[in-house]
């Protein structure tokens, strides 16, 4: 059974201020014909923050719903909860909704822990009954215990948020709707939210979650809808849907570092060296910036020395987008000797098969003289972005496999998902083992 | 628009809401709950002072003949019309003072509005206990009078809040869109309880004003809240007002709460009309 249905549901807003003639927005309550034209200026200020989007979910189910910032999904949430109306089409949802939008709705800074307690459960549609018998449950899950006679304006915003999420997550919803929340409180509240999720999915509450944190809505959701302005772009498996969005991601992010490119990307303009040009092939030799996890990678820089530099090294270091650095090589600890460069070069660094797990990442291509690796004589980047299927966490895919015991081994592949079962690591590598460098610098060297 | 059912399934929401209200209201304030009555009592000292002795405005008389003191008279007129005037900000500032509430979590938007009107039935009940103090001391002191009639007040009180509700359903939704609205109703409160009986009896009205009789139409019949304070002063002070019989009092009684039921009606369907928009107008 369906307990959200949205048909061809549209969201317009109008932009800009909220004048008016007095007369334009209440005459239409006296006279029924109203005039349907909209003058230009009227429509230019429309804005459909969604387009005909239909979907349901059915109970019992947990449902993703990712996209970038402003592509509707905090609309979307709203339009299910009854806090906003849909311009267009139909919405119909069935049981007791909590949304967790924000927590700590209603809060009143002057008033206690307690008081708000009864305050906040109410607004989310608790009756005080059921807040009498889970009060100690939702104190001691805040870990507020000391503090809960303290009015919440005492609190730090932590508390706070700690206290408003535990509230939320002790409703006795059919249908619990999230929108980021989790981003509160320390690793192990997180932890516990993550937990407290799973508890109410296992206990067959229907879900619908909204997060940035695709390692969240991997875990948690059976399905997953992509928005994108406002479109539904595609629904479905929580992997597939996951590696179109980082696809998506990506390409809007070249998109925007491509318009942003200029001077200061480029790095110092040395003087002595200068890095022309730098690409990125796959195994069939095609320029590409998008990898599958395990493709070989072949990195191509091309160089120009304005004048003789004796004993040159080149470095290449990966960043994830967070930059975080996943592994540098360079020419002088791989043990080869360059005896000098001048004029136009180029060298060629190939990755047989790169082990980062799917992301955003860069390259940092630098040059040195061997004797002073601290000072470059020039560096460039070049962003790439790993996809792949798997849904495993963190940076690299570490090669496993897995056995069990005979009495094990039936059932193991049914109980185990993909995403619990791979084991995961964080952390950087050494890349050594894994680059084969190979140079053919020109010109004089 | 939400049902009756639906929003009575959430009187612990408005409960809690009018707790919120009143505890946040005093929080921190040495007085406190003291307060609600504070505001009318000097309010009656002042206005029987200009009223009474200033433009000296003799004491009105109870069916019995006796003097009503004209603080008492003032009293009863001030508690209700504080009433009427502090529930009417508050409803109309109701939804624009709950904004946070109101783009975050859903429940039937009415329950803003009833909440702050239902916020100031708490200040009433307090400035009521000190009035009947102030009756029992009277009753002693000057042998005063009361009549058991003043158990219909509730009555006309109950018209009173559908008049409010009316307007506070109107006003809000006007005011989320023109924020203008609450500093417009601020200054006609100003000017509508001079334009009503609760300072100074009616008869000083109507002696005033007799060869005006179009004004005296206009102040009976389409200022609702003249034939409310009229009964208060009937029913629970037994006075007796000159030139107006039981009969015509209950006319204008009936007339005014058809005038509130109309007022609701009217506020009531622009705020459905407008609901939706709500968490937009912010």
């Amino acid at each position: 059974m369906n307990v959200i249905e949205v048909e061809n549901v549209s969201k317009m807003f109008r932009l800009g201020t909220n004048t008016g003639d007095l007369r334009d927005r209440f005459g239409s309550l006296f006279s029924r014909n109203k005039s349907q034209e909209k003058s230009q200026e009227e429509k230019e200020r429309e804005f459909w923050a969604l387009n005909d989007i239909s979907f349901s979910v059915a109970e019992g189910e947990s449902f993703g719903i990712i996209g970038h910032n402003g592509s509707g999904k905090s609309t979307l949430l709203k339009l299910i909860t009854g806090i906003y109306k849909p311009t267009r089409g139909r919405l119909r949802t069935q049981g007791r909704i909590s949304a967790l939008i924000e927590v700590g709705a209603g809060f009143h800074q002057d008033l206690t822990g307690r008081e708000n307690v009864y305050l906040n459960g109410s607004v989310l549609g608790m009756k005080k009954r059921e807040i009498d018998r889970r009060f100690d449950e939702i104190v001691a899950f805040a870990e507020l215990e000391k503090f809960i006679d303290t009015p919440v304006k005492r609190y730090s915003s932590g508390m706070y948020m700690r206290l408003g999420f535990a509230v939320a997550a002790h409703i006795d919803p059919d249908i619990v709707l999230v929108d980021e929340v989790l981003a509160v409180g320390d690793e192990s509240f997180q932890a516990k939210c993550m937990n407290r999720m799973r508890e109410l999915r296992r206990e067959g509450r229907t879900i619908v979650f909204i997060s940035h944190s695709m390692d969240a809505v991997a875990a948690l959701c059976q399905r997953v809808m992509l928005l994108a302005r406002g479109e539904m772009l595609t629904i479905g498996e929580p992997a597939d849907v996951i590696s179109s969005y980082r696809v998506s991601l990506a390409a809007d992010r070249r998109r925007r570092e491509h318009t942003a490119a200029g001077t200061e990307e480029a790095g110092p303009r040395s003087a002595e060296l200068e890095i022309l040009e730098i690409r990125l092939l796959d195994a069939d030799g095609r320029t590409c910036d998008t990898f599958n996890i395990g493709d070989q990678l072949r990195l191509e820089c091309t160089f120009y020395a304005h004048r003789r530099i004796e004993k040159p090294a080149f470095g290449v270091a990966i960043y994830r987008s967070d930059d975080f650095y996943a592994s540098g090589v360079n020419t002088k600890f791989d043990g080869h000797r360059l005896a000098a460069v001048e004029g136009r070069g180029k060298f060629t660094l190939t990755y047989s098969s790169l082990p980062l797990l799917q992301g955003g990442y860069r390259f940092l291509v630098s040059a040195f003289r061997e004797d002073n690796t601290h000072n470059a004589l020039a560096y460039s980047q070049i962003p790439f972005d790993i996809v792949g299927k798997t849904l495993s966490h963190g940076l690299i895919d570490v090669p496993h496999h897995w056995e069990f015991g005979s009495a094990l081994a039936s059932s193991a592949e049914r109980s185990l998902t993909e995403a619990e079962a791979t084991g995961a690591l964080i952390g950087a590598t050494s890349g050594h083992t894994l680059a084969q460098t190979s140079l053919g610098a020109g010109g004089n060297a | 628009m939400a049902t009756i059912g639906q929003v009575l399934q959430r009187h612990e929401l408005i409960g809690n809401l009018v707790g919120r209200e009143l505890r946040a209201r005093y929080k921190q304030s040495v007085l406190g709950m003291t307060w609600s009555v504070v505001t009318p009592l000097i309010n009656t000292l002042l206005f029987t002072f200009v009223f009474n002795r200033v433009a000296a405005i003799p004491e009105p008389r109870n069916a019995a003949g006796q003097a009503i003191p004209y603080a008492l008279f003032v009293y009863v007129g001030t508690m209700f019309w504080n009433f009427f005037a502090a529930g009417l900000s508050s409803g109309t500032d109701s939804m624009t003072s709950n904004l946070q509430l109101l783009t975050k979590v859903y429940f039937p938007r009415e329950i803003f509005t009833l909440s702050a009107i239902a916020a100031r039935v708490a200040d009433l009940g307090f400035s009521f206990i000190v009035f009947v103090l102030l009756m029992a001391s009277f009753g002693l002191t000057r042998h005063l009078i009361f009549s058991w009639t003043m158990v219909f007040a509730p009555f006309i009180l109950l018209i009173q809040m559908v008049l409010m509700l009316g307007l506070s359903f109107l006003l809000a939704t006007v005011n989320l869109f023109y924020r203008d609205v609450r500093f417009i109703i601020g200054l006609v409160l100003q000017v509508w309880v001079f334009l009503t009986p609760v300072n100074y009896p009616l008869s000083k009205f109507l002696s005033s004003t007799h060869h005006h009789a179009a004004l005296t139409w206009v102040y009976l019949h389409l200022n609702p809240m003249t034939p409310l304070m009229l009964a208060y002063q009937h029913l629970i002070l037994n006075m007796d007002t000159p030139g107006i019989t039981l009969l015509s009092l209950w006319g204008l009684v009936a007339g005014s709460a058809a005038l509130s039921v109309l007022v609701l009606l009217l506020g009531y369907s622009v705020f459905v009309k407008y609901e939706g928009a709500f968490a937009e107008a912010i």
